[in-house]
């Protein structure tokens, strides 16, 4: 019993905690997440050297050269009403230089449910693109060459079924599944945690993200069959400490299954991607 | 010693965004209150059979994703089916300032909130509207 | 990876990641300063060394974003990257002693809570037991608790709030894009071989009920026109439905 017991931290957003009847003492602050700041930070709080930017842990950055090299993607999040809608916004936006596209399904479509269904009444097409069948998947992407541009889908509990549909199209479209990239969400274990779009129990969930991240090995070598959420979990009100510990450890479950499924651990960890939430606190 | 208000918290909907339904339900039970939190995807149907089993005074919506103008009208229909007029029914989230009007004024709803609205006003605008019995 | 699993591939050490900057920091009160937020935390997320970036739109905690809102959002990081000079060198802030004593205090404590997870059994048991969900909405409360008491200042909310209501015009989505949608889906439903379709779900629910790789089924029900409701509803069938003890 340590993290939960560190509740009594939790005292503050930069903001003052007490201010003491002694004028000359300085407000105590914590970050946004509850940790608690010195008033100063010193060479005796950063100890030892850090590796080189490139270099194992990576702290400093993945790569030698960071954004000196190539900018980061800069990928915004759309999809609106019917296929046809979104496909003219898909073109405009690729027709303006952009080069990777990011799919916002709507509430039916992320929940399983078909735009005819009962309940989907109200929700088609509010939250982002309704996607029931293989004929809305192939308007979705109609003269868009999955061979060149790299999708990201934004789904999670359906998402071995709009992957299928993504290659099927790809297929129709003449392009190879061994160049086609892009990343699919497929993050059970962070809907249980936090946003709550699931449909059946964790065990049967974590299968079907299996089969996935196991098909997507052997198959389509270069998309990255899931995206370890942490956003979702602080979006939740969690704290950055939180969203980090639990994503990781999502992450580690992931790869125990597929070790498990019989995948050797350098034939799919190249391909987990994660994703993370940038908050107010700028540290 | 007055009876606790009793409060049904519900999230009808597709939508599993729980994070302010949750935080209201903790402020009522903390302001003295009996809450019941329904848990996600209710249909109206489950949500007025729950007010009525569990005989709750105040029902409170909490709608994110937009459909609140399909859901809410049902709601309050089926209230009046079943003679719970009496019910107060308050509505938390998204919800544009023309869609907040039409369901107070037409729909009967009476309160809406939007993002930001403070805890401490919700928990006084219950205590004035439920009418206690003696 | 390395030390965990034994990977040896150095791609397999590295951990890329996309950032979206917080839609729950969004206020719903004098929706400009959003902009000014989602560009503090864009900033944050470069200097974090991102590899993808989403930034919000100003109204899109509200509804989908309007397209002058979205340039907006794309606008801010062609600022960052292009006039700020945070892209000059890697990790311009290494070395600052408050941010690496800050980065090696989340680290361990995040290390303790995964400790913890592994003593549990894992992910799923903890989940089973609702510890991550507990451990959020507790957070999530005292946070709420923060910005009521005035502890947490949020701008425009609970501290220079502003008498005009000073609203953005909100994206409506034509409602004739339902309809629209579930006409062609009963054309659908009539054109397509309805044998085809049954076959293809009672395959699925075969693989699924012995184990197998459901991905090959899938492709194949899915260009048999099988839809998104069909094939979940059919996995439903052999996997049951799940409700979570609620948590508050």
């Amino acid at each position: 019993m340590t993290v939960n017991d560190n509740s009594q931290v939790y005292n503050g957003t930069m903001t003052a905690m007490k201010r003491s009847a002694d004028a000359n003492t300085m407000r105590q602050v914590s970050t946004l997440s509850g940790i608690p700041v010195k008033t100063v930070y010193t060479s005796e709080d950063a100890a030892g050297t850090l590796p080189e930017p490139g270099e194992f842990p990576y702290t400093r950055g993945i790569h030698r050269t960071m954004y000196q090299g190539r900018l980061w993607t800069m990928r915004q999040f759309s999809g609106f009403a019917t296929p046809e809608e979104t496909n003219a916004r898909y073109r405009y936006l690729l027709s303006q230089g952009q080069t990777g596209l990011s799919v916002a399904f709507d509430l039916p479509t992320l929940m399983g449910v078909d735009s005819d269904h009962p309940t989907a009444e109200g929700e088609v097409g509010k939250c982002g693109v309704a996607i029931s069948s293989l004929e809305d998947m192939e308007t979705l992407f109609d003269g868009i060459p999955l061979g060149d541009v790299t999708v990201s889908m934004t789904i999670n509990s359906p998402a071995p079924v709009l992957f299928a549909m993504y290659l099927a199209v790809a297929e129709k479209q003449g392009a190879d599944w061994g160049r086609i990239s892009g990343t699919l969400q497929n993050d059970m274990l962070k809907e249980y945690i936090a946003q709550k779009e699931y449909l059946y129990p964790p065990r049967p969930s974590m299968k079907l993200v299996t089969d996935v991240i196991e098909f997507a090995a052997r198959h389509v070598p270069k998309f990255n069959p899931v995206s370890i959420s942490g956003y979702h979990i602080r979006e939740a009100g969690s704290t950055a400490v939180q969203e980090l510990a639990f994503t990781l450890r999502d992450g580690i479950e992931y790869a125990d299954w597929a070790l498990a499924r019989g995948l050797s651990i350098d034939e799919f960890a190249p391909r987990l991607s994660f994703f993370f939430n940038s908050h107010n606190d700028f540290f | 010693m007055p009876t606790p208000i009793r409060v049904l918290v519900a999230k009808p909907g597709l939508d599993g965004h729980d994070r302010g339904a949750k935080v209201i339900a903790r402020a009522l039970r903390d302001a003295g209150m009996e809450v019941i939190y329904t848990g996600l995807r209710q249909t109206p149907e489950m949500i007025v059979n729950a007010a009525l089993q569990e005989d709750v005074q105040v029902i409170g919506l909490s709608i994110l994703s937009g459909a609140h103008n399909a859901i809410v009208p049902r709601v309050m229909e089926l209230l009046r089916q079943k003679h719970m007029n009496d019910v107060v029914v308050v509505v938390g989230g998204i919800i544009p300032d023309e869609d907040a009007e039409e369901l107070k004024k037409k729909h009967g709803v009476a309160a809406v909130y939007q993002p930001g609205a403070p805890l401490e006003a919700i928990v006084a605008f219950l205590r004035s509207s439920v009418h206690q019995p003696a | 990876m390395r030390d965990r699993y034994g990977a040896q591939d150095e791609r397999s050490w590295k951990l890329r990641f996309h950032t979206q900057t917080a839609g729950c920091s969004l206020t719903w009160q004098q929706p400009y300063n959003n902009v000014i937020r989602t560009a503090v935390q864009a900033m944050a997320a470069v200097l974090g060394g991102t590899q993808s970036l989403h930034t919000n739109s100003l109204d899109e905690a509200y509804a989908l974003p309007s397209e002058h809102a979205v340039t907006l959002a794309l606008r801010t990081q062609q600022v960052i990257a292009h006039e700020s000079g945070v892209t000059a060198t890697p990790d311009p802030l290494g070395g600052s002693y408050f941010v690496e004593w800050l980065t090696d205090e989340v680290e361990r404590q995040a290390w303790e809570y995964i400790h913890r997870i592994d003593a549990m059994g894992g992910m799923i048991p903890a989940i089973e037991q609702s510890f991550p969900q507990r451990e959020i909405a507790d957070a999530s409360f005292r946070f709420q608790k923060q910005v009521e008491s005035g502890e947490a200042v949020i701008v425009g909310v609970n501290r220079f709030q502003s008498e005009e209501g000073e609203r953005i015009e909100l994206l409506q989505v034509d409602e004739s894009a339902a309809s629209r949608q579930r006409q062609k889906l009963a054309s659908l439903r009539a054109r397509r071989d309805a044998q085809r379709v049954a076959e293809c779900l009672e395959a699925l629910r075969c693989a699924a009920r012995e184990d197998r790789n459901t991905m090959p089924l899938l492709i194949a029900a899915v260009k048999a026109y099988v839809t998104v409701g069909e094939i979940c509803e059919a996995f439903r069938d052999v996997y049951g439905a799940w409700t979570e003890t609620s948590v508050i």
